[in-house]
């Protein structure tokens, strides 16, 4: 994160992208620790490459929006997912 | 902290379009310079707004209006701990996203180690970042191409076959200086900088 510290003096704040499932949280820890100016910074924290199966399988309800399981409440087409309504 | 879990996209969606028009295909010598994303990845919150991905998008970008306001402009820098972690792939869509919201939007690539939003939107640049920060007669807006169909602005790292340069580049008085002038253009500035 060399080069993203030495942009600080034009950057407002810094967006963490970290690939979830495979990036060790240690691993990001030690980044931040060097570079504490992207820690001071960081405005949000995005997860990427998630396998939506299986984030189920985590307590990772939180801040994922609208995930597949919830919009299919709002697809009429496919009644049969519509949690709850009419099973 | 806010925290947001973009689903993966499939591996489809980071190949070349099939539909015959390749990026920068339609880059004009004279007149301005425009430019396609060269997979549909990067374009997701466009292309497929209602996706989970755009909702996971539109998430990441209501916790930055939360944490910014109305402080315009903002400059916001997406930075990753390693390589390919998608963060190019987020950097581009949350672009999309402000710009298609009435945000006047630059996306710069300042991954100067990895030009992939460079190749990916415009791999036949002739001019880029690094020609404007080593002084001359070129104007910012020489260097500027806007997306066909939307109002997002991208400035390219530097034209093709260029050396990358590294961190130094970066805290240059220079670029804080190019910085300022852009600040006085847009209202929002996405930078993609390298892990």
């Amino acid at each position: 994160m060399t080069d993203a510290s030495a942009a600080a003096s034009f950057v407002d704040g810094y967006q963490l992208v970290i690939e979830w499932g495979r990036t060790r949280r240690a691993a990001v820890a030690a980044a931040l620790a060097a570079n504490p100016v992207i820690a001071a910074r960081t405005v949000g924290v995005s997860l990427s490459k998630v396998k939506l199966d299986k984030l189920e399988l985590f307590d990772a309800r939180e801040g994922y929006g609208y995930g597949s399981q919830y919009m299919s409440r709002y697809d009429h087409r496919t009644p049969e997912h519509s949690l709850g309504v009419g099973n | 902290m806010n925290r947001v879990y973009l689903p993966e996209l499939p591996q489809s969606a980071f190949q070349p379009r099939a539909d015959g028009r390749d990026a920068g295909s339609s880059s004009q010598p004279v007149g301005p310079l425009t430019f396609r994303s060269s997979a549909k990845a990067l374009d997701m919150v466009l292309d497929e707004p209602m996706s989970p991905f755009a909702e996971a998008l539109r998430s990441v970008k209501i916790a930055a209006d939360y944490r910014f306001g109305v402080k315009r402009p903002v400059v916001i820098g997406f930075v990753s701990a390693f390589p390919n972690e998608g963060k190019s792939t987020t950097a581009k869509n949350f672009a999309s996203l402000d710009a298609r919201q009435d945000e006047n939007v630059l996306l710069m690539d300042c991954d100067l180690r990895n030009l992939h939003l460079t190749r990916s939107l415009t791999p036949t640049a002739r001019h880029g970042l690094l020609d404007l920060l080593v002084g001359g007669e070129m104007s910012v807006h020489q260097a500027l191409h806007r997306e066909q169909g939307s109002n997002l602005a991208f400035l390219p790292a530097c034209a093709r076959g260029r050396a990358p340069a590294t961190g130094d580049v970066l805290a240059s008085s220079a670029i804080a200086n190019l910085l300022d002038e852009l600040r006085a253009h847009f209202s929002v500035i996405v930078v993609d900088l390298a892990p």
